[in-house]
């Protein structure tokens, strides 16, 4: 069982995740665990199968990157679908094991939460591990994307949150900034700052 | 710094005098006012315009930044709180702001998005 587990995160680790906007075709890589199969095809589809999201944020360790489909030059004008697919990326994966957040940053990504403020990417993740909470879910009400200088998007994204099961929603509102990878396409999140909202 | 004299420089311009705002943004401008898209200095100025009277509480502001990645940009994360027209119940708001520097202290706004909070 160990072995396989460190074939499955090579495996992922070396192809990425890839939230595409169309059917990935996965068959070579089908021979492995099923989990495999059921992730991609969960992901290249229109299904948001919870169950599925939680097998990736398990198997990604070393490196799970948001990655979408098409060219260089289809990036700027992608930025919408872009902002919308991370934003639900960023918050199923947040919501279900968010130890697999800390993927999304480098090391020199930015986050403020609340008014603290915390650069790198295993600081973010120790940050965001280390809330005073055990289960939250997040609804968002509202994403707007923007294409940012220097080649990046800017997404702000607003909505609700729950904390351990509680009835009483918080608001929320939350800015990421995102650029694109070195070498590979896809994106990290350079900026990002969170805030709750008081009436 | 500088966010904070920016931020005290366009809500007073805003809730003052909104034709004077055309001033902070280039035609690669973009504002995205509740969801709707306005594009260079004109048309983002009308928008502000068109609000009628708004006031913004500037002092309860709360206002975050990051730099971004290249040094000539920064964002600029602001809530808070405004009133439209003179007896409007105070509503909680948001915006961010991703400013760009053309010069020593010289900078304009690249991108702008607004959302009422409910």
């Amino acid at each position: 069982k160990g072995d396989s587990m460190a074939t499955r995160l090579h495996l992922a680790a070396s192809i990425m995740l890839s939230l595409a906007l169309h059917v990935v075709s996965t068959s070579s890589l089908s021979s492995c665990e099923g989990g495999h199969v059921r992730v991609f095809s969960c992901l290249g589809g229109q299904r948001r199968d919870k169950s599925c999201l939680k097998d990736l944020s398990a198997l990604v360790g070393e490196q799970p990157t948001l990655r979408l489909r098409g060219g260089s030059d289809q990036q700027a004008s992608n930025f919408e679908e872009i902002g919308k697919a991370f934003v639900s990326h960023y918050y199923s994966i947040f919501d279900s094991n968010r130890a697999g957040l800390q993927g999304l940053y480098q090391d020199m990504s930015m986050l403020t939460f609340e008014g603290e403020k915390i650069q790198g990417a295993a600081a973010i993740g120790q940050k965001l591990t280390s809330l005073p909470f055990q289960t939250v879910k997040h609804e968002v009400v509202t994403v707007d994307s923007q294409p940012a200088a220097g080649g990046g998007v800017l997404v702000f994204a607003c909505g609700n949150l729950k904390v351990d099961g509680s009835e009483n929603p918080m608001k929320f509102s939350q800015v990421f900034c995102l650029m694109p990878l070195q070498g590979v396409q896809g994106y990290f999140c350079y900026n990002d700052v969170f805030r709750l909202n008081y009436g | 710094e500088v966010a904070k004299a920016f931020i005290n420089h366009f809500y007073s311009t805003l809730d003052s005098n909104p034709s004077a705002l055309a001033g902070l943004y280039q035609p690669t401008s973009v504002l995205t006012f509740e969801g709707t898209k306005f594009e260079g200095p004109e048309a983002i100025m009308k928008k502000y315009c068109d609000l009628g009277e708004v006031a913004h509480n500037v002092p309860m502001l709360t206002t975050e930044v990051q730099m971004s990645v290249n040094a000539q940009s920064m964002l600029i994360f602001v809530t808070g709180q405004l009133k439209i027209g003179a007896t409007g119940n105070p509503l909680l708001f948001s915006q961010v702001f991703q400013l760009v520097s053309t010069g020593p202290g010289a900078y304009y706004v690249h991108n702008d998005m607004f959302r009422l909070l409910y």
